[in-house]
């Protein structure tokens, strides 16, 4: 008898265990899903990191040895820290954006998954599936822009005191801008799958 | 004792189902509050249908502007 009330004590302890769990296995699968897509692109952007490693570090030491003909230190350690926050802002955004081609190509997923199901259940989808290739080439493409960024060394001559202040502002700008791209190409991402939503909306019966 | 034993873990397991079933609906129907300030495609994607969901969590993805503040803070030092 005391055997049998340890089986079910067991067995009611994994049941119970097993429940509580069931919606963060769910949120787990959902996040391994996109992970599995993303996982090559960050692979490729820490190997890109590493790649230009060595690059970097010379453009720094021949920056260093430039910057030994400004007279004022301020300046010497302004150009400095502007080196060092290029650098640390990429870093931050491709990461950011990365995450974000990942959000995006969840909800593409699924809504690919809602189009299977409404087709299954026949739910009409109007021309919904049209743009789903189209929203598949964007998110592609802004994960490329995205990749392609983590590689970019930007060129901080600290050349004639005189133009420094123009060659600072011309790196920064040519920075920001390509920055800029790239959020530009995930908001077009995003409504290229916004658009699957409003073409499936059309098709439904007011 | 035995019995008591048993409807406690029957009642455990009760209200271990109910947890799950609320935790499952507060992850999947996780509220949006709609922005007034939506633009006409972002409402559009989260009109009421069978896709809501969906359009909610496509406008709740957050594409921040590179902030490079710190770097023309740094320029005006120049």
């Amino acid at each position: 008898m005391r055997k049998r009330s340890s089986i079910i004590v067991a067995l009611a302890l994994v049941f119970s265990i097993g429940l509580s769990i069931l919606p963060m296995a769910s949120a787990q699968q959902q996040a391994a899903m996109e992970t599995e897509a993303q996982r090559s692109v960050r692979q490729e952007i820490q190997q890109r990191r590493i790649n230009i490693a060595p690059a970097m570090e010379e453009r720094q030491e021949r920056m260093a040895e430039q910057l030994r003909a400004i007279p004022n230190e301020a300046r010497r350690e302004a150009v400095t820290r502007i080196s060092a926050s290029i650098t640390a802002i990429n870093n931050r955004m491709v990461d950011h954006y990365l995450e974000v081609v990942g959000q995006i190509e969840g909800v593409f997923l699924r809504l690919v998954q809602r189009l299977d199901q409404a087709d299954s259940a026949g739910t009409p989808t109007g021309s919904a599936r049209d743009f789903v290739i189209p929203a598949r080439d964007a998110i592609t493409a802004a994960r490329s822009s995205v990749t392609a960024q983590s590689g970019v060394l930007y060129n901080l001559e600290a050349g004639d005191d005189g133009v420094l202040r123009i060659e600072m502002q011309n790196t920064r700008n040519a920075f920001k801008a390509d920055l800029d791209k790239i959020r530009d190409s995930l908001k077009s991402a995003r409504s290229a799958v916004a658009q699957i939503i409003i073409e499936f909306n059309k098709a439904q019966p007011k | 004792m035995k019995k008591t034993l048993l409807y406690t873990l029957v009642a455990i397991t009760v209200l271990s189902v109910i947890a799950a079933l609320i935790i499952t609906q507060i992850v999947n129907k996780k509220e949006i509050v709609p922005s007034p300030s939506l633009t006409e495609e972002q409402q559009s994607i989260e009109a009421e249908g069978p896709l809501q969901q969906e359009g909610r969590d496509l406008n709740a993805i957050e594409i921040d502007d590179a902030d490079v503040e710190e770097i023309d803070t740094e320029l005006e030092t120049l």
